[in-house]
Formats: structure tokens, sequence, C-alpha cells
């Protein structure tokens, strides 16, 4: 039988086609098909009718998927947001490298004579890092001018996003010492207590939803998309496991700070990459660009 | 976007539509007539077609009527359209100047022999 064939007509077939199409257009997207698929409908049932046919074509079909797979891409494509991944992976990765060059200025001490060094030297870098972190992660969760932050629409991911940034920036701000004037007492030793619990759990907390929320939100793409959720395993996986037996591996190092900054590296790598080619594209579309 | 070149189905629409209003199905129609059938549009073809026109703000919708129980989306050209669709025109009559002009020289005896 072939499928391009149109079947007998009878009074019924009519419903039966019109729910054939139906189906169908649901290769399109839930957005596209909400505004366009009663008069999608109409035109099919149209040609239909004027061709004489009750039935769908094979051509028809193929046709429609390949529209409807065609929208969801273009859909994706909008959705994703060039400026805020370019930006909010150059905040992570300036982020992740401000430690190093403060690092690196006691390796190499003659750059302590450039005065902009000099002014980072002074300033502590770790507050910066994480203040730099702070504005990123914010960036990344509401997105840049009227892009789309890379939660999507969840407020919850959004939150998350903050959550996992900002206690960072409490902790560091604490051991910097504005409390060393204060008298060790037990205020003072429970505020710290719970500033950093909240840091070491809420970040944890934040990095974990944020993750999954980012996942499914789909505004990153590739394997750029892979890097929260790793960063939310290897910071988790340590402190499940430590909690559990720790008489037994307390000693087994599977974490330490330069491994979570080096993926946070990546993670500023990739999103900048990410952002700055799709932005890059955006601006420059290869090849001619036909209506 | 002026030096943007339109694809056959687009400019057809284009050009269907500088008539008047008109729907999806008759649209079809419409673009087979007087591309001399070359094309034959399938919906979801034309629909993709009737979404990058709008998006580049060519054709705008005008309007959904209901006929015998379906829905009918009109749809109209803008002046951005037709100012697009002149534009079109002229870039296709300057093709077919210089091929003519082309074609021309070669047309001539002595320059064919010349060209040998």
């Amino acid at each position: 039988v072939n499928a391009d064939e149109p079947t007998a007509v009878d009074a019924a077939s009519e419903s039966s086609l019109t729910a054939e199409y139906r189906r169908l257009l649901r290769w399109y997207p839930k957005q596209w098909r909400q505004a366009n698929e009663q008069a999608m409908l109409g035109a099919l049932l149209d040609q239909a009718e004027g061709e004489g046919r009750e039935a769908s074509l094979r051509a028809e079909r193929t046709a429609i998927a390949k529209a409807g797979l065609a929208q969801r891409a273009g859909l994706r494509a909008h959705t994703t947001s060039p400026l805020t991944l370019a930006l909010g992976g150059a905040g992570i990765l300036l982020a992740s490298i401000v430690p190093f060059v403060d690092r690196a200025l006691f390796i190499f001490p003659a750059v302590q004579d450039l005065n902009w060094f000099n002014r980072l030297e002074q300033s502590d870098s770790q507050e910066l890092s994480a203040g730099i972190l702070v504005v990123a992660f914010a960036l990344l969760a509401f997105g840049f001018r009227a892009e789309r932050g890379i939660a999507g629409r969840s407020v919850i991911g959004k939150a998350a996003l903050i959550l996992f940034a900002a206690p960072n920036l409490l902790v560091v701000i604490l051991d910097s010492g504005p409390m060393d004037t204060l008298p060790i007492d037990h205020a003072r030793l429970a505020v710290e207590t719970a500033a950093y619990v909240a840091a070491t759990y809420g970040g944890l907390a934040g990095l974990l939803v944020a993750a999954l929320i980012v996942l499914r939100a789909q505004v990153v793409r590739g394997v750029a998309r892979f890097g929260l959720p790793l960063l939310a395993l290897m910071t988790a996986l340590p402190l499940a496991i430590g909690h559990v037996h720790s008489q037994v591996i307390g000693h087994i190092v599977f974490w330490d700070y330069s491994a979570g900054i080096v993926v946070l590296l990546a993670i500023g790598v990739l999103f900048l990459v990410q952002g700055a080619s799709a932005a890059l594209r955006n601006r420059y579309p290869i090849g001619i660009n036909r209506a | 976007m002026t030096n943007v070149e339109l694809r056959e189905p687009s400019f057809w629409v284009l050009t269907a539509l500088a008539a008047g209003r008109s729907h999806g199905y008759a649209l079809i129609q419409e673009t087979s007539e007087l591309s001399a059938g070359r094309v034959a549009l399938k919906v979801p073809t034309l629909y993709a077609a009737l979404d990058r026109l709008r998006e580049q703000g060519l054709v705008a919708i005008d309007g959904d009527e209901v006929t015998d129980g379906r829905l009918r989306r009109y749809f109209r050209l803008t002046d951005e359209g037709e100012a697009r669709l002149r534009d079109e025109i002229t870039r296709m009559e300057a093709n077919v100047e210089q091929a003519k002009a082309r074609l021309k020289i070669r047309a001539t005896p002595s320059t064919r022999k010349a060209i040998a």
C-alpha cells in the first residue's frame, strides 16, 4: 500500500484526519502550537480537501516533522543567552584566576613593582575573587539586559545560584578578621560557626539545586551544561563519604580547593566560549542570510 | 537587509500578498500558479516561510476567520515587505540585464570567434 495514496472517502474520515493532523502537529513545540495550531490545522484540512484526500501524505508527514523539529531547535537557539553566558563565564574565569595571580606575585616578586599588581596584592584577592563570583552568578541567574538567565524562568533556580555564590563572600569577609577586635565569647563563636555551616551546606544545597535546574532549563548547552553538576558532585561526594566513613577513609583526599577552582575555571571558559561564539554567530551569520 | 537574497518560495509568497491579504491554502495555490507550478508548497513549509517573513517584519497577521468550522489565518504584506519585494525585483532585473548583455556578446559571430 502506497502511504501517499488517499484512502476512501467517508463521512467520519474528516474527524479522523483532523485527529491525525493534530497528532502530527505535536512535532512542534507547545508554545508554537498554542499560537498557530488551529490556523495550520485549518490550512492542512483545506489542502487535503482541495486535493480530494482524506488522509495525510507521507511527504506531508515528513515535512511536518522536519518543520516541527526545526521550530524546536530554533526555540532553543532563541532562548540561549549569549551575552549572559559570555559575561558570566568571563566573571567566573576572572574570579578563578585572581587567587592564582595573587600566588604568582610571590613567585615573581619583580612584578610587585607594577602599580596595578601592587594594588591587587594590597587588596585581599580572596575577597575580590568571591565578590566577582557573586556578581558573575547574579548575572547568570537574572540574565544580561533582556536575556534569560541560565536557570530559565525558575525563581528557585535563580535563588539557588545566588545561594551557591554568596556564602563564599561571607566566609572570606569573616576570614579577613572584622570580628577579631571582638572578645572570643560564645556569641562570636556561634556567629562564626553559623556562617561557616551556612557557607558549606547552604552553598552546597544551592549548587545541587542550581545544577539540576540549569540542566533542565537548556539555556546552557553542550559540554558546558555538565559543569555545575560536576562541581556539585565533586563537592557533595567527599562530604557525604566523609560523614559516613570518616574513620576509614578520612585520610583519602578526594577534594581540595584547588580542584574546585580548576572546575570553576573550566566552567567559566566553557560558558565564555559558548556565549561569545553564539554572540558572534548572531552578529556575523555565516553564509548568505536568506529569507 | 536590503542585499539579502530571497528564496523562491518567499519571493512568491510576498508577490502573492502584494495583491492583497490571503490565507494559508489560498497562498499555496497562488504561489503555485504564479510560479507556473515550479513552487509546490506544503503547509508546514509555507508556515515556516511565513514565520521567517514575520520575524523580519515583511508580512503580518491580518486576522483570523472561521469558515466551515476551520480557522483561516490571513496574512498581509507590510510596508517593509513591499519595499523588500521592490528591492528584490530591482536586483533580479539587474541580474537579467547583465545576463542579456553577456549573451549578446556571445551571439555575435565575430566575438564568438574571438573567444574561441
